[in-house]
C-alpha cells in the first residue's frame, strides 16, 4: 500500500501529507479502529476511509485525492 | 532485557541483554533489513563490550546514524543507568509434543475445580492463568499445582494476589506469561490477555506480541466481528496455528484463515466444571468444550 502512495506523481505528493500506520503496533491498531476500518489494506483521506481491502489503481487514487484537495 | 526506541533508522526498537560486560540477545525489530540485522545479532552474541563498542560507534547509514550506531548509543545509556532494564516477557515452551490436552483458565483458587480438571483423560492439563483469585484457597491451589507439576501461565491475579507461603509466592512469580506447545502438527500459543501489553517489558515487536495484540486490541477478544477480515489478513504473519487465550469469561472457537482462535472461560461455571479439549486426530485439530457435573 505504501508503495502505491510512494509511486504517485510529484505534483500529487506535493498536495498531500502521508502517514502510514503499522498494524502490528498498538498505535496502528488504535488508528485502524478510530477510522472504523474493517479490512486491510485501507487508505483514508482526511479521516475518511476511501479504499478498503484493495490497493487502488493509481488513477483512482489520484482522482480521489484531486477530488478533495486539488484546485 | 533492554528495549531501546531508536532514532533515525528503520527498526523502531533494538532489544538486547547485558550480562556484566557481555552482550547477548541483540534484536533489531519492527523494520529494516532483517538479513543484515540477524547477521549483526549473531556476530555480536556473547561478545565483550570492550570488543564490540569500537566496531559499532559512528557508523553512518541515514540521518547521521545507523543500526550499529544506535545500538552503541543504547548500550552506553544502559551502562550509564539511563536506560532501564525491563522485566522479560517470559515464554515456556514444552519439551514434549501432545495429541490430546485439556486447557483450563480462571481457577480462582478453587482446589476442587483444579482436582476435577486434573482427573480428565488427557495427556496433560494446561492452565491459562488466574490459578489464584480474590476469594480462593490460593495456597491450597498452588500447592496442588506444584505437586502435579501443572504447567500454567500467569494471569493478573497470579501477579497481584499473594499466597501466604513464600514458596507458593515464588512458584507464581516464576510462571511464564506465554505458553508454547506442539499438538500434532499444530503450533499452539496460550496466554491470559489484557495485562501483558501493559507490562513495561512488553514490546509490540517481541515474539507473540502480534498474536496477543490481534486478539485483545484489534478484535476485542473476538467480540468485534467487524474486524475479522483484517484479523484474517494479519494471521498470515502469525508464528503459530492455534491461539488459546483467557480473559473474558467466555468460551468461543473461531477459525480465521489458517489460525484457530480459542477463548477459554472459567473452569467453574455455575454448578459445573468446564474445560477446552484439544486433540490431534486424522491429521486435524479437534476442539470441543467439555462439561463435568459437580
Amino acid at each position: 500500500m505504501a508503495e502505491a502512495v510512494k509511486a504517485l506523481p510529484q505534483e500529487i505528493k506535493d498536495i498531500i501529507e502521508v502517514h502510514e500506520w503499522d498494524m502490528r503496533t498498538r498505535e496502528g491498531i488504535k488508528r485502524f479502529l478510530e477510522l472504523k476500518a474493517k479490512s486491510l489494506p485501507s487508505i483514508a483521506l482526511d479521516n475518511e476511509l476511501v479504499f478498503e481491502a484493495v490497493i487502488p489503481p493509481q488513477e483512482d487514487l489520484i482522482a480521489a485525492i484531486k477530488a478533495r484537495y486539488a484546485g | 532485557m533492554y528495549i531501546y526506541k531508536t532514532k533515525g533508522i528503520c527498526p523502531p526498537e533494538i532489544h538486547f541483554q547485558l550480562a556484566g560486560n557481555i552482550l547477548t540477545g541483540v534484536r533489531f525489530v519492527g523494520g529494516g533489513c532483517r538479513g543484515n540485522a540477524q547477521l549483526i545479532s549473531r556476530l555480536l552474541e556473547g561478545r565483550e563490550l570492550s570488543e564490540v563498542l569500537p566496531l559499532l560507534k559512528g557508523i553512518q547509514c541515514r540521518n547521521d546514524t545507523s543500526c550499529p550506531d544506535q545500538l552503541y548509543q543504547a548500550i552506553q545509556l544502559a551502562r550509564e543507568g539511563k536506560l532501564r532494564e525491563e522485566e522479560p516477557i517470559t515464554v515456556y515452551e514444552t519439551p514434549a509434543s501432545y495429541q490430546r490436552v485439556a486447557v483450563i483458565a480462571d481457577v480462582n483458587g478453587n482446589v476442587e475445580a483444579l482436582q476435577v480438571a486434573l482427573r480428565q483423560p488427557v495427556e496433560t492439563v494446561f492452565c491459562l492463568g488466574n490459578l489464584t483469585g480474590p476469594a480462593g484457597d490460593n495456597d491450597g491451589v498452588v500447592e496442588l499445582a506444584r505437586r502435579k507439576k501443572l504447567v500454567f501461565v500467569q494471569g493478573p491475579f497470579d501477579r497481584t494476589l499473594s499466597c501466604t507461603k513464600p514458596e507458593n509466592r515464588e512458584f507464581l512469580r516464576r510462571a511464564p506469561l506465554y505458553l508454547r506447545f506442539q499438538l500434532g502438527r499444530c503450533r499452539v500459543l496460550g496466554f491470559y490477555s489484557g495485562f501483558i501489553q501493559e507490562l513495561s517489558g512488553f514490546s509490540d515487536f517481541a515474539p507473540y506480541s502480534l498474536e496477543l495484540l490481534m486478539v485483545s486490541n484489534l478484535s476485542d477478544y473476538l467480540r468485534n466481528e467487524s474486524v475479522f477480515s483484517a484479523l484474517e489478513t494479519m494471521t498470515e504473519q502469525f508464528s503459530v496455528d492455534v491461539v488459546l487465550f483467557a480473559s473474558t469469561n467466555e468460551w468461543k472457537h473461531v477459525r480465521l484463515g489458517k489460525v484457530d482462535f480459542i477463548n477459554v472461560g472459567p473452569v467453574k461455571e455455575g454448578g459445573q466444571f468446564k474445560y477446552a479439549l484439544l486433540g490431534w486426530a486424522r491429521e486435524e485439530l479437534q476442539v470441543s468444550f467439555e462439561t463435568v457435573k459437580a
